[in-house]
């Protein structure tokens, strides 16, 4: 059931929140088709839910939160094809390039791909999002602790998968 | 404090999870240790260049109206009870060419977010240039009414967006009120003749004008109701 006023308030969280949702969505699935398809499907949830919604101040996390339940529904029927162990990562420089190289948002989705999704989410929220390592833990369910040593997990991956050279890329047999 | 313990103290302190005695003695650290401090600095320009990168997702456009779209089909699954009872007996009648517009499942009853206001823009060419605007090219039935004209849209038909006309009659002698919707369909996309078929519920009716197939489907006794008056 939904009462008066909902309408308005579920098209302000549209207008508010679509694009950065559909780039979240974007980041987790790696295609604008199904970007596409999971924002409005949130969307339609969270409109469907509207009610559950305690506090406006945390749509944003509610929001995405949805999203990625969303999200993981549809992956459980997939397999993680891409997924490699977080393990096999290669050398990790301790001291980075001077100066960085810009890391280009196509090469970043690629290796995103690689990530497990467990990895990946908190990653996503956390540089993408600005939330707090607390609100991220929240979002997930899980203990602090977890997203702390995840996001260092998959830290580690991205950088030693975006900044080594390509040609060490090529030589791992891919692309 | 060691090495090892700063870079771990370096994750809390990016999660804001120190005290103020911890993120001091670890500044103190970073302030007397080039190693570690090289490693800071290069840990939060990587994480600097990944908050840059992380973002640059091109929105498709007009996504904000397909949203917004998508709510409202959800919100209402069944707006007109009387047209889903027609479609539901389209799908029964099946007959001949007539397939071509089994309407069944495909039927958008949504109401498309670009709906305006048409009290103050009711005429047969100001609707062609609003449609004109959003690429369809299309000639408006001039026999019907326009101050009639509810609303219009554009609807998925037959797996084609197509223009839609509402128009409302609001009462006859029975006082009741009926409601006609007028899908413009163009010939070099659908084949069709005139037309028309009478059910319990609604009504059907074709005409082809020209380039356009005006397909018509009203609750109601006749059409008439909904034409302009003849002169
Ligand atoms: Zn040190």
């Amino acid at each position: 059931m939904r009462w008066p006023g909902t309408k308005r308030k579920i098209e302000q969280l549209v207008q508010a929140h679509y694009a950065a949702l559909y780039r979240f969505a974007f980041r987790l699935s790696g295609a604008a088709s199904e970007a596409e398809d999971l924002t409005q499907e949130a969307f339609c949830q969270a409109q469907a839910k509207f009610g559950q919604l305690r506090d406006v101040h945390k749509a944003r996390g509610w929001l995405f939160a949805i999203l990625r339940n969303v999200y993981l529904h549809k992956l459980r029927d997939r397999k993680t094809a891409n997924a490699v162990a977080l393990d096999d990562v290669g050398d990790i420089p301790d001291r980075l390039p001077e100066p960085l190289p810009d890391i280009e948002p196509q090469r970043l989705q690629v290796v995103l791909g690689e990530i497990p999704e467990s990895f990946r989410t908190p990653l996503i929220l956390f540089y993408f999002e600005d939330f707090s390592y607390r609100d991220i833990a929240e979002q997930l369910e899980v203990p602090l602790g977890t997203v702390m040593s995840r996001l260092a997990r998959a830290k580690a991956f991205l950088k030693a998968r975006l900044l080594v050279p390509v040609a060490a890329n090529a030589a791992r047999g891919e692309e | 404090m060691d090495c090892t313990t700063v870079r771990t103290l370096l994750g809390f302190a990016r999660a804001g999870e120190l005290d103020d005695a911890e993120r001091g003695a670890l500044q103190q650290h970073l302030d007397a240790c080039a190693d570690c401090a090289a490693h800071s600095q290069s840990e939060q320009r990587f994480d600097d260049a990944l908050a840059a990168a992380m973002p640059r997702v091109p929105v498709p456009s007009g996504l904000k109206t397909r949203v917004l779209i998508a709510l409202t089909q959800a919100r209402r699954p069944r707006p007109w009870p009387w047209l889903a009872a027609a479609a539901a007996s389209l799908l029964a009648v099946g007959l001949g060419w007539y397939l071509w517009f089994r309407p069944a499942a495909e039927l958008d009853y949504a109401q498309a977010a670009w709906e305006v206001d048409v009290k103050t823009a009711a005429t047969p060419e100001k609707v062609e240039e609003l449609f004109r605007e959003r690429g369809f090219a299309i000639q408006a039935p001039r026999e019907f009414n326009f101050e009639l004209l509810d609303s219009f849209d554009d609807v998925e038909f037959q797996g084609r967006r197509v223009p839609r006309l509402t128009f409302l009659f609001r009462g006859d002698r029975d006082n009741r009120a009926s409601l006609a919707h007028v899908y413009v369909l163009s010939t070099s996309h659908f084949q069709g003749q005139d037309y028309r078929e009478s059910t319990a519920t609604h009504q059907i009716e074709v005409r082809v004008r020209g380039d356009f197939i005006y397909f018509i489907i009203y609750n109601g006794s006749s059409l008439e109701p909904f034409l302009r008056p003849a002169v």
